[in-house]
């Protein structure tokens, strides 16, 4: 009865990383071992999902095993702060920062109100965190010889998420972790409507108890074998591909690395601008309906400039929904068969993240095992939902009328119900810690979840809070402006210029004094070459 | 228009906790969004009750603007740093602790599952808490000089509650609360239902835009004037009669003062003991249905032995329920007007400060109030269910079948839904922290909420770890036995004993050289008299 082995079909960063964490928290401290495998097909090309990432990604890495500095070696890894956010609101120039550190007052947190009560003279960003002043002066999170300046700063990273890939298969093979270089050719079902095993072209037959999905939008056990259906949401995320280009620094060295991600909005979407150790990485995320592929390349090679001629893009199609479930019976959905949401806020990898963890907190030892799916499906259903709105949110409150694409973006039919409910309420009062405990607003529909043909729990989807709390809420509603008529009503025009707490002021004094750039500490530290600057 | 006319109506703790709270969040650095009155009706007892607070009391305090020492100085206080239950599993003595302080690895926490792993030859707590050692040393969670034992421990404390409410009423005062010593005539409603003004037995008219019903169980605005229902809960909660009784230090020593509070199973409920500084103060709350009270209080004395037969014993009954929504129109209920409890997990001050700390929160800056109301509801019956079923977990796990109260509790039909889905849930699977994310476990029935009179959220309520997370709960349950079966059947008879942590076990060996013992450190801070210890006698 209990779950013996694993077998994680795909080779991309979901799939290694699924079983690199399996592996470390399974098979750890004298527990009965589980033998993983992962079967990789020479004829798939991987999909990098995505090269930015959150602060959840330093979890995994700890669970895992992974040195900090060893892992921003082989993965041309840098840090990221902050996502800095330009021209979403008017479309000119303007940016607000949402960044990973959060100030706030104790015992009653008075930082928001504070600004609120203000006359916004200062960006609400600048007021809470010392974060987006630390992001304009390009610095590192840390110095050199790896001391925190004050608290830890709270970051992730950027880095090649197919060297990632590379780099955590060969952490789990080196731990026992089985590879199958091998393509699947055939799926072998047993009676009771579970996977038995893998049959693949060299001849061999895979058995397993459990079976992890981690074959992209081909879906290959979760959709095409045991057809669970595929929730769409291309009603309230407009953009359905990516148009990237990649220039090595060797081209072009603009002098400085960045320590956050650049989200520009342009006439269709929004330009993603993320900086490696050896390249910047651009990708247009952009509404087929709303812009061609030649006038969208047009437009991006006219953001990057000159630099960007003879360099090949890439377009990436991708569809925004979600499986509607993603563990049925024995086979269990991880990364891009389970979902997609925009990179928006790089949650890519965050989500498969997500479902190892998961996946291993209700790892069927011996139980039930649909007891543990029903779980495992409402926290994913549920952290899916938070994302999307979130994402949502980011569009949805933009006051650009220049185009089509940012007109139709603030129509209602193009904010979902819940997030409606939310921006309402938050007119009434602004946005704070209780609302995350169990987000339910008036008037908000009660919509259960698909059941995907199956037997499960169907209430609306929950947002806890998991992933976007009060603080990434605040940053985008305040960065776009949201409750300045209300202010005004509730605390008068008159208000008091906006100010810098003190504590920020006095951090943002000790980095500016002791923090190295971030292009420096690359070098110093995992040995980024140095570059001739240029374009 | 700002600031914001309230009134509190209610004399004792429950009003001062949320006047203060309120003072502390909507008045501060300048800001004056409330102008904050009480009419403080005449209380009904002079000697406090012991009551015990949470950790987290420890933010309310700071919230309210009172500092600690002096707070303890002012109350009678004395530390908790755990509860400890005796006699719950089975009547033989057998104990544990519910600690504070509850110590996990990182970046994964494999505490639980390793000790399931283990022949439980040490309980549960004391491999992850160093707090239940220094309890039954009787050691202060303070060192006499500067602080040099580690992290912090975290704790609350025992005080006396009618002193805290004096306290609260002149800080309050002096900060420029208003209050009225008066009693309630009659009210003034407003065409849209809505409470208008407060007309006193001395002839004034109080008026305000939000009154708060800290009136206690009578709930004169709340039930007499709004009309709002009650939920009954008793069928979860049995005990519904609370028999008190003072054990004055000088009357009986017993040459300790416990750093926590202890839960001693008896015959039809428990008793709660909780040492102050010139008393023990002893609840026994039991049902009636099972034990009338003539046998209670014998029961009782004999418990504390032969020096409590000339004390005193007062008795008080409640109805364990909540308020159907606890805010309608511009009435807000706080403290027993809008829930009571069993107080097995002293939960009664702070439910007091949460409700203030959300009225606070969702304080109306502009005219609309109905939406505040609706999430004001939400999260306070989401934590009254989630206050239920961790009360309910303590009773529904025994395995003592020698009195008729202790067989009635462990019937399936006594469990809540929600609770029952949980522990076969956890039957599967030990409670993990996910668990917690959004509490709905497969077979679990959808179970609205009641509806009122107002428009509301009636989903069924939500457990969000508001109070306890998985870690409290693998306490409980394992301190309980839980899962013995299945552990034997999975992992065979020949297990390894359990690890201790270590740091517990470091902190554990130096900590009688370190930490002051509770009763010198409460001498040293407080003056309290160096009483000589009795000799206890038991019938």
């Amino acid at each position: 009865m209990a779950a013996k082995r694993i077998v994680i079909v795909g080779g991309g960063s979901s799939g290694w990383m699924s079983a690199a964490y399996l592996d470390a928290v399974l098979n750890a401290e004298g527990r009965e071992p589980v033998g993983i495998g992962l079967i990789e097909s020479p004829d798939v090309p991987r999909i990098g999902v995505g090269e930015a990432t959150i602060p959840s990604i330093n979890h995994i890495l700890a669970a895992i095993g992974i040195d900090e500095i060893e892992f921003l070696r082989r993965v041309d890894g840098t840090y990221k702060q902050a996502i800095k956010y330009v021209n979403w609101l008017d479309g000119k120039g303007e940016g607000y920062y949402h960044a990973f550190g959060r100030y706030r007052s104790s015992p009653v947190d008075t930082s928001t109100l504070d600004w609120l009560t203000s006359d916004r003279s200062i960006p609400f960003s600048e007021t809470i965190s010392a974060q987006p002043a630390i992001c304009e002066s390009c610095l590192a999170p840390k110095t050199i010889d790896l001391r925190d300046i004050g608290a830890r700063f709270t970051y992730a990273y950027h880095m090649n998420a197919l060297k990632f890939a590379d780099y955590l298969c060969e952490i789990a093979t080196g731990r026992g972790v089985r590879h199958y270089r091998d393509h699947v050719t055939d799926i072998e079902m047993a009676g009771n409507g579970d996977i038995a095993a893998m049959k693949t072209r060299s001849g061999e037959r895979i058995e397993a108890d459990l079976f992890v999905d981690c074959t992209g939008f081909a879906a290959l056990l979760i959709e095409k074998k045991l057809g669970v259906g595929w929730i769409d949401c291309s009603q309230w995320q407009l953009c359905n591909r990516a148009l990237t280009i990649q220039i090595p620094y060797e081209r072009s060295y603009p002098g400085y690395v960045r320590p956050n991600t650049l989200a520009t909005a342009v006439s269709a979407g929004w330009i993603w601008e993320i900086p490696l150790q050896n390249r910047r990485a651009w990708g247009y995320v952009h509404g087929k309906e709303f812009i061609s592929e030649d006038d969208a390349e047009k437009e991006l090679r006219a953001f990057i400039g000159p630099i960007s001629d003879d360099i090949p893009a890439r377009l990436v199609p991708y569809k925004v929904g979600y499986r509607a479930k993603s563990w049925v019976n024995n086979c269990i959905a991880i990364g891009l068969s389970a979902g997609f949401i925009e990179p928006l806020e790089s949650t890519g990898l965050y989500l498969s993240d997500l479902a190892a963890v998961m996946l291993s907190e209700h790892f069927p030892y011996g139980g039930d095992r649909s007891r543990m799916a029903f779980r495992f499906n409402r926290i994913m259903a549920n952290r899916f939902y938070e994302i999307l709105d979130f994402i949502n949110l980011h569009y949805c409150l933009t006051r650009r009328n220049d185009t089509e694409f940012w007109r139709e973006a603030q129509r209602p039919e193009r904010i979902n119900d819940r997030l409606k409910a939310k921006l309402e309420f938050w007119r009434v009062k602004p946005p704070s810690l209780a609302d995350f405990e169990d987000q339910w607003f008036p008037g908000q529909p009660d919509r259960p979840l698909p059941d995907g043909g199956l037997p499960g729990d169907h209430r609306s989807a929950i947002d806890t809070a998991g992933i976007f709390t009060l603080s990434s809420y605040e940053a985008i509603l305040y960065g776009m402006d949201f409750l300045r008529d209300e202010c005004d009503q509730w605390f008068g025009r008159n208000r008091p210029p906006s100010r810098v707490p003190l504590n920020i002021a006095r951090r943002l004094q000790m980095a500016t004094n002791g923090l190295p750039t971030h292009e420096e500490w690359l070098r110093q530290v995992v040995n980024m070459p140095e570059y001739q600057v240029s374009g | 228009m700002l600031p914001r006319k309230i009134l509190i109506v209610g004399g004792d703790v429950e009003a001062w906790i949320t006047a203060a709270h309120l003072h502390g969040v909507l008045n501060r650095d300048g800001r004056r969004f409330a102008d904050i009155a009480v009419l403080d009706l005449p209380e009904e007892r002079t000697t406090g009750v012991g009551e015990s607070t949470l950790a987290s009391f420890n933010h309310a305090l700071a919230v309210m603007g009172i500092d600690q020492i002096e707070f303890m100085r002012r109350t009678d206080g004395t530390f908790k740093q755990s509860t400890k239950f005796t006699n719950w599993l089975h009547a033989d003595g057998h104990s544990f602790h519910h600690p504070f302080g509850l110590e996990r690895t990182a970046p994964v926490d494999t505490v639980g599952r390793r000790w399931l792993r283990s022949n439980r030859s040490v309980p549960f707590a004391e491999t992850l808490s160093v707090q239940p050692g220094l309890c039954e040393m009787s050691l202060a969670p303070q060192m006499s000089g500067p602080w040099d034992f580690g992290p912090p421990l975290p704790y609350g404390y025992h005080l006396d509650e009618t002193k805290f409410a004096h306290h609260l009423r002149e800080a309050s005062v002096a900060r420029g609360v208003a209050r009225y010593a008066d009693s309630l005539a009659s009210v003034d409603r407003a065409v849209n239902g809505n409470i208008a003004a407060i007309n006193t037995a001395s002839g004034k008219r109080l008026e305000a835009e939000l009154f708060v019903d800290c009136s206690g169980a009578q709930a004169l605005l709340s039930r007499r004037e709004m009309g709002v229902g009650w939920q009954d809960c008793s069928h979860w909660m049995l005990c519904d009669r609370v028999l008190t009784m003072q054990v004055p230090y000088e009357h009986f020593y017993p040459g300790y003062v416990r750093p926590f509070s202890t839960a001693m199973a008896l015959s039809a409920g428990w008793v709660l003991e909780i040492p102050l500084r010139d008393r023990r103060s002893l609840r026994y709350v039991h049902c009636g249905d099972f034990l009338d009270r003539r046998a209670a209080e014998a029961e009782l004395r004999a418990f504390e032995g032969r020096h409590a037969a000339s004390l005193g014993v007062d008795t008080s009954d409640f109805k364990a329920g909540r308020r159907e929504n606890a805010w309608v129109g511009n009435c807000i209920a706080i403290g027993d007007s809008a829930a009571m409890t069993d107080p097995l997990v002293s939960t009664h001050l702070y439910m007091c400060s949460l409700a203030a700390a959300m009225l606070a929160e969702h304080f109306p800056f502009g005219d609309e109030m109905q939406p505040l109301a609706f999430r004001f509801n939400r999260i306070m019956a989401n934590r009254f269910h989630e206050i239920l079923d961790f009360i309910n977990l303590h009773y529904c796990l025994t395995q003592r079948t020698d009195s008729d109260f202790w067989i009635e509790v462990q019937k399936p039909d006594r469990v809540t839904d929600r609770l029952k889905a949980k522990l076969d849930f956890w039957r599967h699977k030990p409670p993990s922290r996910s668990d917690f994310e959004d509490q709905f476990f497969a077979g679990q029935a959808v179970q609205p909420l009641p509806a009122s009179g107002t428009q509301g959220d009636y989903r069924s309520p939500i457990d969000t770890a508001g109070l306890w997370g998985y870690e409290d709960y693998e306490v409980l349950l394992y301190g309980m036995d839980f899962l013995r079966e299945e552990c034997d059947e999975q992992f065979g008879p020949d297990r390894p004993d359990p690890q201790i942590l270590g740091n517990v076990i470091q902190r554990i060996n130096v900590a009688r050289q370190k930490l002051t013992p509770h009763d010198l450190w409460l001498r040293q801070a407080f003056d309290m008299p160096d009483y000589p210890a009795a000799k206890q006698v038991v019938d």
